[in-house]
């Protein structure tokens, strides 16, 4: 685990910090950290919604906490992004915390429709909330950039490349485990779970609380990147139609589902947007999504996986 | 003297009407008892209520000497309550030795080394008579060996009290003979074993003590010759 681990660990830091030397193309940077966000928003909307079957269908809540607690504090209390993307995180894990108490009750469509009131309730607070810029929204500066990156959007690439390769790496450890064995056993049958010794609540409260973290730390460095931030594109309905499709084109059975889903359908969406207008973007998503869930609802690893068979 | 191992006292559960009432059913250590009923008469639901599944609204359960009446389901399962599906609920998504390796890792307590679980699982699909189909994943079974699936799954729990839902159902003659087999030698191991079912052949033959239940409320118990002579029971399954 350990080699498996640190190697490419230190190739990804690497990665981020040797590529803006040789590619200077500012949009490159631009459109890939929308790729490695939807990288990590994916994986961890899958790690609750693939393995153990709970629909969250209020991922743009769970990223405006993020984005906004840490917009708050980099406002402030001038603190560190680093920093900031965690205290984003913990408020976001808190929120998923809380939505895991709700799986005592609610299952299946149920849970899913409470996920999309929590985000609508969190839009209305922001939207209403003076010291959070309400609708006006807040401007943030990007601070000068940092050695050895020439500009602060080559640094919030590399940030966020290796916050994904946490997320990735974390994902396929749990699938991996006897957690994510157990994730699978909840999605498959609840009840006889729990009838062979399984803590299916702590389990799902553990996979709620991650997920949710997960989506706080991917918002969180958002106000640096958009340098003004709104309730409407911090919430944007993309975001949580983009974390589900992503892991359903990919694949929700296998970690690197998210990943596969998020670069081919996040990198079409960045083309079209510069070829094509940015209104195409939601169509082609629920096109490319409808046929998958027809045609293979076992998404891209589905299919790789079957062809090996 | 025999000392209980399952007390249910004064058990009620109601789905606004009663689906248990004032149930009490004490089953001994090492005891086969049986549990009969016409449909709808509660067998399932006191199932549910000994594991956990559901809460009780009246009464208490004791397992082992122990108040279990508010313990978790998945707790009860770790001291020794295992149960069958009236209705197979299997990990449809792994292998049938996967599905006996999570039990049987939450049974074992200690991280055992992983080799050392699949060869108990083997064990126990040997057992069962399906370790043929050790790789291969549920929907690839048979109604009858779901069934023994079902079964197999409970073993790998350790089970001090195992409960069976109808686990003859859909059984032939001779398949119900093997089972039954199967069960006496696994209680002649010192497993405790209720058992609900429909088919009168298996639980006459089988139990030592039976318990009749009828819209909820318990119209007999004892053995299996007193069962058959009582005149309520036959009014419940017949009608007057």
């Amino acid at each position: 685990m350990k080699k498996s681990f640190y190697l490419p660990a230190i190739g990804v830091i690497a990665l981020g910090i040797l590529l803006p030397q040789f590619i200077k193309i500012s949009y490159f940077y631009f459109a890939g950290y929308i790729v490695l966000q939807f990288i990590i928003l994916s994986t961890a909307w899958n790690l609750l919604g693939g393995y153990t079957g709970y629909v969250n269908f209020g991922v743009g809540g769970f990223y405006a906490i993020g984005a906004y607690t840490s917009a708050v504090l980099l406002l402030h209390l001038k603190v560190n992004l680093i920093v900031a993307m965690l205290a984003g995180g913990i408020l976001s894990g808190l929120l998923g915390f809380g939505l895991g108490y709700l799986t005592i009750r609610l299952r299946g469509i149920f849970f899913a429709i409470s996920t999309l009131a929590v985000a609508i309730i969190i839009q209305m607070v922001i939207v209403n909330w003076h010291f959070l810029g309400g609708a006006n929204g807040l401007y943030i500066f990007r601070p000068d950039p940092i050695w050895p990156f020439s500009d602060y959007l080559e640094y919030l690439f590399a940030l966020m490349l290796f916050v994904a390769f946490l997320a990735v790496m974390s994902a396929r450890y749990i699938e991996k485990s006897w957690i994510g064995k157990c994730f699978i056993a909840i999605r498959d049958t609840e009840e006889a779970s729990e009838c062979t010794g399984m803590p299916t609540f702590r389990l799902k409260l553990f996979a709620t609380t991650l997920s949710g973290f997960m989506m706080g730390v991917a918002g969180a460095p958002f106000p640096y990147y958009i340098t003004y931030l709104e309730p409407y594109s911090a919430m944007d309905l993309l975001i949580t139609v983009n974390s589900l499709a992503m892991p359903l084109v990919g694949g929700t059975a296998h970690w690197l589902g998210p990943v596969i889903g998020s670069i081919l359908l996040g990198g079409a969406q960045q083309l079209i947007t510069v070829s094509i207008s940015s209104e195409w973007n939601l169509l082609v998503v629920g096109i490319v999504l409808i046929g998958f869930v027809i045609l293979a609802p076992g998404g891209i690893m589905g299919l790789i996986q079957r062809g090996r068979r | 003297m025999k000392t209980p191992l399952l007390e249910a006292k004064s058990v009620s559960k109601f789905f606004g009407f009663p689906a248990l009432l004032n149930v009490d059913i004490q089953v001994n250590r090492g005891e086969r008892f049986g549990l009969i009923g016409p449909n709808g008469s509660g067998k399932t639901t006191f199932i549910n209520v000994i594991t956990g599944v559901l809460r009780v609204d009246g009464g208490g359960v004791l397992f082992d000497e122990k108040d279990i009446t508010t313990l978790q389901c998945y707790r009860r399962a770790r001291l020794g309550i295992a149960r069958t599906f009236q209705i197979p609920k299997p990990f449809i998504s792994m292998s049938i030795l996967d599905n006996l390796t999570i039990p049987l890792r939450y049974a074992l307590h200690t991280i055992n080394a992983k080799s050392s679980i699949e060869d108990e699982a083997m064990k126990i699909l040997r057992l069962i008579g399906i370790e043929s189909k050790a790789h291969v994943k549920p929907q690839d079974l048979t109604q009858i060996e779901m069934r023994k699936l079902e079964l197999a799954r409970a073993l790998a729990l350790r089970p001090k009290l195992l409960l069976l839902d109808e686990v003859m159902a859909g059984l032939s003659h001779s398949e119900i003979d093997d089972l039954l087999v199967i069960l006496k030698d696994l209680n002649e191991q010192g497993i405790t074993i209720l058992m609900i079912e429909h088919i009168m052949r298996a639980v006459m033959s089988f139990c030592e003590r039976i318990a009749v239940l009828n819209a909820g409320v318990k119209i007999a118990e004892g053995n299996p010759e007193e069962i058959l002579n009582n005149k309520e029971v036959e009014k419940a399954y017949l009608g007057e």
